[in-house]
């Protein structure tokens, strides 16, 4: 359970993680909270040969209102979780951070390792597609702005370049009326199926561990609009799915879970 | 007041919560251990379920600096012995035993293939990537059903992949089948379990030339069977072979038999003349380290008027996996003789196949046999209750044993030696609220939610014979040292010795040292397992202090110059009876014995004939979600009778310990292996063990107290106890809990998908009335 050898570097500034990034072309990877990363290095699943540690970037995390909540890409889930403005402006994602793992994970996992990590079973990456976010990377060829929507690719794909650092995560800020949940078969482990729902006149449903990426139900919302009940549009959540069968649940024990809890949040969040 | 009864904190735990406590990757040059220039060991296993094995090409690895040297079964070849695997209890076994490194075939994934030395861990893991197995696939053996259509062969020696054997009958079970008004049928399977302690398996092995010693430094169960079977594999004297069993972070069952690893790191400090230091991961953890239950059972139990049970069949097939470890064929056997339960039935048949699957080996693993048996003899009761329409409770108290009828004679090859069934049961409906209830689950049913009760009564073999030793020193000042052979991995034995001692000494047992583990320090023992410590190892604490005092009383007298007679003893001192005021303490006994050159000392060995039988019963509420099959543990209720307990706290410790693993089975914990036998469930991902939050039900546990009549302390077995009684009484529970869907029966564990499964597009009788 060693990892295969790598060279470690510090970054010392996004800039600097971003030419370091450059110089080592394929081989080199960013290394945030480590929560995702180092369980496959160890698992040697992952071998790159340089890791470009971003976790005393000064300025990278944190959590501050500009019109829309900017969350620092290293900010980690248990701040995400006690953070004032989170709990007033999006207290879905507040709720989404709490349900991770346990707490040494909260305290060293990363929003923005979760993001850039693509993993279809986040439970932020869910809470931030129904509150609408948008990813700010950052690369040689400048900023880009990227709607969380077309930010995840495939399986532990993404937008982003090999070369580029996500550095924020801007969240529209809202009142609406929210639900998170989360179906596992013990406290701390990982969604077999999860929902984050906002409603409002716009509701958004997103869903954790229901296809290769994490994603939007939109004939869920579609329904919604339509003015469907809560039951009839759940019935719909996982149409176009393609969830995963594991040790934990199969495909078709997902999608009836998925039904289930989109029901279960609708009308939590209606309440 | 005597210290055997109270509860008192483990003086164990100040090291261990201050995180001063050495398990034995921890151990170096403080500890005498020659960590300096040890090589790092790192195993090659094998990918593959059963194969030939074609050739190891070990070249990269060998060229690779660092690396010291790869070492294969043919250079093991004639200089290592099969592992002693011995029949008892009757079995017949096939010639099976488990490899140190695979010769040949491999029969399981995880099998050792060869073993890297280097001079870090990191380059021993870099090296153990270069090796190069060529395999010719054999086909695999996954399941027990595969081993009975004999797809392959496992082993030559068992040509019908029968590995153990073991039948028994008594009283008429024919005519009683043939008379009965109903029988009650079950089929029902336990899968295999993994023992997951916190501490995975880990040594150093050295060797002293000069001296030809060999030393074993291992996270094991005790050093005992350590040695005996490291002396037998290795072919040397178990005089030149030391073990030392440091702070072991839990075994389970698991750390019993040798660990092959710990052959080969020994062999390697041997023939390579350097020490040797080897850890697992926790993946090799899951892979390798040998596996509990694993067991099915066709029980058919005849019944007669008012319920009473007339006679029982069993049909049992262990899957025990590509070997034979030494205590591979005791659990299987184990099942066997006690599936007639806490019942007086005239008339049983039961008889056992372990199978050869080529997977990895099975073992000892909490319960060891009795959590099988509880489940497959409280099921099949339930079925009773059900088909004669007799509540579950009273179907039981029909037919336990009664109170008066000990020693009893279970038909199956055992006597219990006391006990009083019925008080555990009234107790334990009494703590889970038993009638509020049922009265519950009638409202709660009308309303559409699914509340189930079960109960499960278990009687458990404790101390399965023979005998462990102990050694009581009169050190200078007066304290009192006592060595045990005994060696616990987690217990308590210093807490709870040092109480044994103190009440045979009449002092307080802050006065008292206890001291384990070294097999070359203090009196021989057998070894922790099977519920044994307290009853074995106690009883011979007291007896040693008992012939300590007994000899310092008549140095007392030759140094107060009276008749030992004469003297009364209290709190360490003796004083004359006729001038009170006169006397010696044990501090100057000391003293006069290292004068005289004799320091004053006493053995004892103490031995049993025939095993103890705890007992009890648990009871279980659970809800059930049936949208999402999600089953929810509400109350669980433990009454356990051990006998004279020495300190309620441990014994409740263990209770509640043994409990959280017991919900562990019902609810989370299942070894898959695919067709091809390849492990599936390799990780804490896809293999679950409860952890703190996930134990938020209500725990009541009760100890009652039926003396056992074969040992001075009256003591038997705790440490296994909800290992075997939760996953019975949780199983009753949500059969019961499913009953208005027709379910009749559910295996563990209950995962919401399988519960589900059940549910799911059934009618429930509720909505049809
Ligand atoms: C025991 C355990 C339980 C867990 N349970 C859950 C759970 O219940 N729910 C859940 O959602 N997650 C869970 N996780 C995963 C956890 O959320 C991870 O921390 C998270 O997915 C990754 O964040 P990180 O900061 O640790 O990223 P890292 O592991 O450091 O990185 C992950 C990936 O993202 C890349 N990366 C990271 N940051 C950046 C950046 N700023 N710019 C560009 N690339 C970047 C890395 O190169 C890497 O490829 C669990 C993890 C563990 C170990």
């Amino acid at each position: 359970m060693i990892p295969a050898p790598f060279a470690y570097e510090r970054a010392a500034s996004v800039e600097d993680a971003v030419a370091r990034l450059a110089r080592h072309g394929e081989d080199a990877k960013v290394l945030a909270g480590g929560h995702s990363l180092i369980p496959l290095l160890r698992l040697r699943f992952a071998r790159p040969s340089v890791l470009v540690d971003i976790g005393r970037v000064p300025g990278l995390d944190g959590v501050r209102d500009d019109g829309e909540l900017s969350i620092g890409a290293m900010t980690r889930y248990c701040d995400v979780e006690a953070s004032p403005l989170v709990a007033e402006h999006a207290p879905l994602l507040a709720a989404a951070a709490a349900e991770v793992g346990d707490e040494q994970v909260r305290h060293r996992g990363t929003i923005g390792g979760s993001i850039c990590h693509g993993d279809p079973a986040s439970d932020v990456a869910a809470a931030l597609l129904a509150l609408g976010a948008t990813v700010v990377v950052r690369g040689p060829g400048g900023e880009r702005r990227i709607a969380l929507e077309e930010f995840f690719v495939g399986f532990l794909e993404t937008a982003i370049a090999r070369d580029e650092i996500l550095v924020e995560v801007r969240v529209p800020v809202t009142s609406a009326p929210w639900a998170f949940e989360k179906f596992n078969r013990r406290a701390q482990d990982w969604a077999i199926v999860g929902c984050a729902v906002l409603a409002g006149s716009e509701p958004r449903v997103a869903l954790v561990n229901m296809a290769t990426t994490p994603r939007r139900a939109p004939l869920v919302e579609e329904a919604l609009a339509r003015g469907a009940s809560a039951r009839e549009a759940a019935d719909l959540a996982s149409e176009g799915t393609e969830p995963p069968s594991d040790a934990n649940a199969s495909a078709q024990f997902r999608r009836h879970l998925a039904s289930v809890l989109v029901r279960r949040a609708l009308e939590r969040a209606s309440r | 007041m005597p210290f055997i009864g109270r509860s008192m904190t483990r003086r164990e735990d100040r090291a261990l919560v201050r995180g001063e406590a050495r398990f034995t990757d921890d151990l170096g040059a403080a500890d005498d251990v020659p960590i300096v220039d040890a090589v790092h060991m790192v195993v090659v296993r094998s990918t593959v379920a059963h194969a030939r094995i074609v050739g190891v090409d070990a070249t990269e690895a060998l060229a690779l600096p660092g690396t010291v040297a790869v070492v294969t079964g043919a250079d093991l070849a004639g200089t290592v012995s099969p592992y002693p695997v011995v029949s008892r209890d009757g079995a017949t076994l096939a010639d099976a035993p488990v490899e140190v490194v695979a010769t040949g075939t491999v029969r399981y994934v995880g099998e050792p293939v060869a073993a890297v030395l280097a001079r870090s861990r990191a380059t021993a893991e870099d090296a153990a990537e270069l090796v190069v197995v060529d395999y010719e696939p054999l086909e695999p053996v996954a399941s027990v059903d595969d081993a009975r259509r004999r797809v392959a062969v496992v082993h030559d020696a068992a040509p019908d992949n029968v590995l153990v054997r073991w039948s028994h009958r008594s009283g008429d079970v024919d005519g009683a089948f043939r008379d009965a008004r109903r029988v009650a049928r079950c089929h029902l399977h336990i899968p295999r379990l993994v023992a997951a302690p916190i501490e995975v398996r880990a040594c150093v092995a050295a060797h002293d030339a000069a001296d030809d010693l060999v030393t074993l430094w291992a996270s094991a169960q005790d050093p005992w069977r350590q040695s005996a079977q490291l002396a037998a594999v290795l072919r040397r004297p178990e005089a030149s072979i030391r073990v030392v069993v440091p702070e072991v972070g839990g075994a389970f069952g698991s750390k019993g038999s040798l660990v092959p690893e710990y052959a080969l790191a020994a062999w390697c400090a041997i023939h390579h003349r350097v020490a040797v230091r080897w850890f697992e991961d926790r993946s090799e953890n899951f892979l390798a380290a040998y596996q509990g239950r694993g067991m099915q059972a066709d029980v058919e139990l005849a019944l007669g008027d008012g319920g009473r049970f007339l006679a029982l069949r069993a049909d049992i097939a262990a899957d025990i996996g590509a070997y034979l470890y030494p205590n591979t064929p005791n659990v299987a056997v184990t099942t066997a003789m006690l599936m007639t339960g806490c019942y007086d039935i005239a008339a049983a048949e039961v008889r056992v196949e372990g199978l050869a699957t080529t997977k990895v080996p099975t073992g000892p693993y909490r319960g060891a046999g009795r959590p099988e048996a509880a489940f497959f003899v409280e099921r099949v009761v339930d079925v009773a209750a059900r088909a004669t329409g007799l509540d579950p409770v009273e179907i039981r108290r029909r037919n336990l044993v009664a109170p008066g009828a000990f020693p009893h004679d279970n038909g199956l090859g055992h006597r219990y030696d006391s006990g009083n069934y019925p008080a555990a049961l009234d107790e334990a409906c009494r703590l889970l609220g038993y009638d509020a209830l049922r009265a519950e689950q009638r409202d709660a049913r009308a309303s559409g939610r699914l509340l189930g009760v079960g109960i499960a009564s278990y009687v458990e073999r404790a101390a399965p014979g023979g005998w462990e030793s102990a050694e009581a020193l009169l050190a200078p000042g007066g304290r009192v040292v006592v060595r045990v052979g005994s060696s616990p991995h987690g217990q308590g034995h210093e807490t709870t010795f040092a109480q044994v001692a103190a009440d045979a000494l009449g002092v307080a047992p802050d006065a008292i040292d206890v001291r384990h583990g070294d097999s070359s320090a203090g009196p021989p023992g057998v070894g922790t397992y099977g519920s044994r410590s307290v009853t074995l190892g106690g009883s011979a604490v007291l007896q040693a202090c008992e012939g300590l005092l007994a000899r310092a009383t008549v140095a007392a007298a030759t140094l107060c110059g009276v008749d030992p007679a004469d003297l009364d003893y209290r709190d360490g001192r003796w004083s004359r009876r006729d001038r009170p005021d006169e006397g010696v303490g044990l501090a100057d006994v000391a003293a006069a014995a290292l004068d005289a050159g004799a320091p004053m000392r006493a053995d004892a060995r103490f031995t049993i004939a025939s095993p103890v039988f705890s007992f009890g019963t648990y009871g279980a509420a659970v809800e059930i979600d049936p949208e999402t099959g999600r089953v929810e543990i509400l109350r669980i209720a433990a009454v356990d009778d051990a006998g004279v307990v020495v300190n309620p706290l441990l014994a409740e410790g263990q209770v509640v310990g043994s409990s959280v693993q017991g919900v562990g089975a019902s609810l989370y914990e299942e070894v898959v292996h695919d067709a091809d036998g390849q492990p599936v469930s390799g990780s804490f991902v896809s293999y679950g063990i409860p952890s703190a939050p996930d134990v938020a039900f209500e725990l009541e546990t009760a100890l009652l107290c039926t003396p056992s009549p074969l040992n001075p302390l009256g003591a038997k077995g705790i440490g296994e106890a909800g290992s075997i009684g939760v996953p019975a009484a949780v199983d009753n529970a949500v059969v019961d809990a499913l009953a208005p869907f027709g379910v009749e029966h559910v295996d563990p564990p209950y995962s919401p998908e399988r519960i589900w499964g059940l549910v799911a597009g059934r009618p429930d009788a509720r909505a049809g009335g």
